[in-house]
């Protein structure tokens, strides 16, 4: 266990390494961050000063290799705009993504494993149909279109939640059930297939030939056996919420990584850029390999 | 004769697909009394599971049902849905083919044996413990209390089938159905499981329906059988008498496959021709295409059943003569 703990460690490092490439790379695709952060009329020499003190001017393979270096030891630069270490400055807007993401799971969750089930042992009825309905439309409902009808009703003509910003819990609701509704009918699905195919099962017949209730075969045996795909599936959504979390923040003014990185890219701060991509990243790498783990706590047949 | 734990009056199982009414059970009238073994042989798709799982009301609910099963002198057709579910796993009880796959893979051996004492027995969790090692000791399970803590996985498909049975036989139920319960295992534990049947039979008085189509288990084990064709029953009688002297053709033709030790060997002795559609029979005898000896009023006439001696009957014309019961 210890030994596929530490591999899987060494293998996260190595993909965070691949995602380093891929992000410095794309960072310097949007294009010179001395036209946005030095006005308009500066002249061609401010800008290679400029340029020079950023360490713009060197080669592109040796930028990489001194930002590989520094990140390694925990320095990943410092933003270009505010002059703070670009760490410092995603790190300080991640709890509210966090925040935001861990809503939006949590209630997706909640949604969407009791319809889930309830469709599957239900299968044909109306109720099945609605969550077949709910999960085609949830998947296909842009986020942000969602976000702004939901502020429309809820905040602006009923008044009942505020529309932006963060604050109380108020201020989570309309955010959170903008994120999670994707997430939401993607799980619902996910929880009725699963469900269908295990109550196919042998096991599940026996159980009731012995006399079991229903309730008792459905939700400790049915469930746990169907467990390992909606929890990886779960897992690869939290990716889902973290991506989806830019968009959302951008339409409730919500102040967490999702601002930062967009703004980031508007004014070309590479390193702010490169921190918040690769502290996602980190952060499904993590994700994942807590979900791997749990798999041999759910299935007895998996040994690391 | 001891009044029957089980008796099935002209029970009908018709199952609505979207190929039409499938009459996988078409008016069988049958009784068990207790500590009898039962053969119920026939090809697959004759309607032998359906007919399990008709007695022990586990088929979908679109299946239609009439007739009576009568349990303990009860017709299960009338219970409730929870009437049923505490009959099963206690009064009634069944393994099932395919060991490997019967048993939750995600818990240990202990907690469902436990669960199923939990739901059908009032008990204490200790009690609970010592019984569920109990009833791996009465299926011969070396260890047991070690064997407890194992999962299914780290069991053999004898083990498994051992532990199964110890599931459905703990609660002494007054009658185990088995739907072919060694067919998924090796000759040689086949052999074991099928001595364990006898031993429970002889030691709690559980009557045992033994659903098959291995005339060898049916010969070792069963004290009557019922021959089944395409969801009817179409002969009965002793075991003995059945295999010495077949009355119906199918019987027969059965038995005639049977490859024998010692004999030239020849090809061996199929029946021609294939089990019929059950969502549409023929108005005469279901046997009839495929029957050597077909007269013109099987093809229009469903024969009833002639009595063929005390406690035989086949539905055969061949047998006219000897008038219907």
């Amino acid at each position: 266990m210890t030994r596929y703990i530490v591999r899987r460690l060494l293998q996260t490092v190595v993909t965070a390494i691949f995602v380093t490439v891929i992000v410095f790379s794309l960072a310097r695709l949007t294009g010179d961050p001395t036209l946005l952060i030095l006005p308009t009329e500066a002249t061609e020499a401010d800008r290679t000063f400029f340029r020079r003190q950023l360490g713009l001017d060197r080669s592109l393979p040796e930028q990489y290799l001194t930002f590989l270096g520094n990140a390694l030891r925990g320095d990943l630069g410092v933003s270009f705009r505010y002059r703070e270490p670009a760490l410092d400055l995603v790190l300080s807007r991640l709890p509210a993504t966090l925040e935001l993401a861990a809503a939006s799971m949590a209630l997706a969750v909640i949604v969407a494993l009791p319809i889930g089930i309830l469709a599957a042992i239900r299968r044909g009825s109306y109720l099945d149909v609605g969550t077949r309905w709910f999960a085609t439309l949830g998947q296909s409902t842009p986020t942000f279109w969602l976000g702004l009808v939901l502020m429309l009703i809820f905040a602006v003509r009923l008044g009942w939640l505020p529309s932006s910003g963060r604050g109380g819990i108020e201020y989570l609701i309309l955010p959170a059930v903008t994120l999670g509704w994707y997430s939401a009918a993607a799980i619902a699905r996910l929880t009725r297939s699963s469900m269908l195919e295990m109550m196919q099962n042998d096991f599940i017949r026996f159980e009731r030939l012995a006399g079991l209730p229903e309730r008792v075969i459905v939700l400790k045996h049915a469930l746990k056996n169907a467990a390992i795909p909606i929890i990886t599936y779960m897992a690869l959504q939290f990716g889902v919420l973290l991506s989806g979390a830019v968009v959302t923040e951008q339409v409730f003014a919500w102040p967490g990584l999702g601002q930062v990185v967009v703004e980031a890219i508007n004014t070309r701060d590479y390193p702010v850029i490169q921190a918040a991509v690769l502290v996602t990243a980190f952060l499904f790498l993590l994700i994942n390999l807590a979900v791997d783990l749990l798999y041999s706590w759910l299935d007895p047949r998996i040994r690391y | 004769m001891a009044e029957p734990i089980l008796e099935v009056q002209s029970l009908c199982t018709h199952l609505p697909t979207k190929r039409g009414l499938v009459r996988a059970v078409d008016g069988v009238s049958f009784s068990v009394r207790p500590g009898e073994i039962v053969g119920v042989v026939g090809e697959s798709g004759c309607g032998k599971s359906t007919l399990c799982f008709s007695l022990v009301r586990l088929l979908p609910d679109t299946a239609q049902h009439s007739g009576r099963i009568l349990f303990r002198g009860e017709d299960l057709l009338a219970k409730s849905r929870e009437e049923m579910r505490a009959i099963r796993g206690k009064d009634i009880t069944m393994v099932l083919q395919n060991p490997m796959t019967a048993l939750d893979p995600v818990y240990t051996v202990g907690n469902q044996l436990r669960e199923i004492l939990r739901f059908n027995a009032d008990m204490t969790p200790g009690e609970r413990t010592r019984r569920a090692i109990e009833m791996l000791r009465q299926v011969h399970i070396p260890s047991p209390e070690e064997r407890l803590e194992n999962y299914p996985h780290q069991m053999s498909g004898g083990m498994k089938q051992r532990v199964l049975t110890a599931m459905a036989t703990g609660l002494k139920p007054g009658l185990l159905l088995a739907d072919e319960p060694t067919t998924a295992l090796d000759v040689t534990i086949q052999e074991q499981i099928l001595g364990l049947f006898a031993e429970i039979r002889d030691r709690l008085g559980t009557a045992i329906i033994l659903v098959t189509h291995d005339l060898g288990v049916v010969r070792r084990l069963c004290d009557r059988v019922l021959i089944m064709y395409a969801g009817r029953i179409i002969e009965t009688g002793e075991t003995e008498a059945i295999f010495q002297e077949p009355q119906h053709p199918y019987t027969r033709a059965l038995l005639a496959s049977i490859p024998k030790m010692g004999e030239e060997r020849t090809r061996l002795q199929a029946i021609a021709g294939q089990i019929p559609d059950l969502t549409g029979l023929p108005p005469g005898c279901s046997f009839e295409p495929r029957c050597p000896r077909a007269m013109e009023i099987c093809r229009t006439t469903y024969p009833p059943a002639f009595a063929r001696g005390p406690g035989r009957e086949a539905r055969c014309w061949l047998h006219e003569e000897a008038g219907a019961t």
